[in-house]
């Protein structure tokens, strides 16, 4: 075989070859990421809104059906707990919803601002868990004839307080860990871009 | 910069991509180890070419721009690699063939050993050849290299005779 053909028949079969998708262009990922967030982020907000009417309305109905002090004291702190966690949400949340523009950079702000909005959301969300579960535990203990003693080890205690605190704290440290390797990895990524 | 100029290179950057994936991902796999080695170079080269491509006049082709900059990548990414080419490496390296016919099996296992054997060779030798089988000119080869033609010529011809030695030999 001559030299010409047979470097011919290498290119042709060099050439050939079936490359899988585009499955390591990092910045192509991001992108279908963000965008992938942006929708998933509209629709999820369709939660937080039932979870308001429903336990809203819930809370509601009970103190104005039953009329008792404690429901009524329950009802506002419940809906001022509604309005907290909606500000605080729609607070960490600013500058997240989009891209600001259709570049490279603005993929890579959001998708930074997000990673940041999401540690600082998870540990307001924690925060207002654990305040809650107290106020909770607090007003029912001090409205019940019997004291604390019967409240602490109810079911919803148990589960709410005893058994969901802990394991929203393994959770919280969890996503925190993972939150934080991924801004990393953003923030490098932000750094090449920029030519640092 | 200004936003316009930005998203125009953007755009740019985009389209050179996407254009170029076949080329690039082959490129790049004839100097990775395996497959994650191959993507990792493979976002390296993109993060080169969002990188210079501001600084891109028209003194040659976006082709011969953009396989300079990725042959680059690639010689740096060979540099800081401390293993070497491990036949396990190769053998789990990529595309397992969609479909169990023979002859696709038979085929893919003469482009593995290709792929193998091209590994095998010296970087100078290796680097005129793999441009070389991407389509390119001695004149293209010797913009991205940065070497005279004639030079290309003599490399080229040496990557042949080794290469088919290899190829003969037990890999």
């Amino acid at each position: 075989m001559s030299t010409d053909v047979e470097l011919e028949s290498w290119r042709r079969q060099w050439q050939s070859r079936s490359e899988p998708a585009v499955d390591a262009d990092v910045i192509e990922l991001l992108r279908r990421r963000v965008l992938r967030e942006t929708r998933s982020n509209k629709l999820m907000l369709v939660w937080p809104i039932l979870v308001t009417i429903l336990v809203g309305g819930w809370i509601t109905s009970r103190a104005l059906r039953t009329g008792q002090g404690l429901d009524v004291l329950l009802a506002i702190e419940g809906w001022i707990f509604i309005v907290v966690m909606w500000a605080g949400c729609m607070w960490i949340a600013r500058g997240t919803w989009r891209p600001l523009a259709d570049t490279t950079a603005a993929f890579v702000e959001v998708s930074i601002r997000r990673g940041e909005a999401n540690l600082r959301g998870a540990t307001f969300g924690a925060c207002a868990y654990v305040v809650q579960v107290l106020f909770v535990v607090l007003a029912l203990g001090v409205a019940s004839p019997v004291g604390f003693g019967p409240l602490l080890t109810s079911v919803y205690v148990i589960v709410t307080g005893w058994i969901g605190v802990p394991v929203g704290l393994v959770v919280l440290g969890w996503f925190r860990r993972r939150q934080r390797a991924d801004l990393a990895r953003l923030r490098e990524l932000e750094r090449q871009l920029r030519g640092e | 910069m200004g936003e316009p100029v930005r998203e125009l290179l953007d755009e740019r950057f985009g389209r050179l991509l996407k254009a170029n994936h076949a080329p690039l991902t082959r490129l790049a796999a004839s100097y990775a180890a395996n497959r994650s080695d191959r993507d990792d170079l493979l976002q390296e080269i993109a993060i080169a070419l969002w990188r210079a491509l501001p600084a891109f006049r028209g003194e040659c082709s976006e082709r011969t721009f953009l396989f300079r900059i990725a042959h680059n990548r690639c010689i740096t990414h060979l540099s800081k690699r401390r293993d070497t080419v491990s036949l396990e490496d190769a053998a789990i390296d990529p595309e397992d063939p969609q479909g169990s016919s023979e002859t696709i099996v038979a085929e893919e296992q003469q482009r593995r050993r290709f792929l193998q054997a091209l590994r095998g060779l010296p970087v100078i030798h290796r680097e005129v050849l793999v441009l070389f089988l991407e389509g390119m000119d001695y004149g293209e080869i010797a913009g991205v290299v940065g070497i005279s033609e004639s030079n290309v010529g003599v490399r080229l011809n040496r990557a042949r005779q080794k290469l088919k030695t290899l190829l003969e030999g037990p890999l």
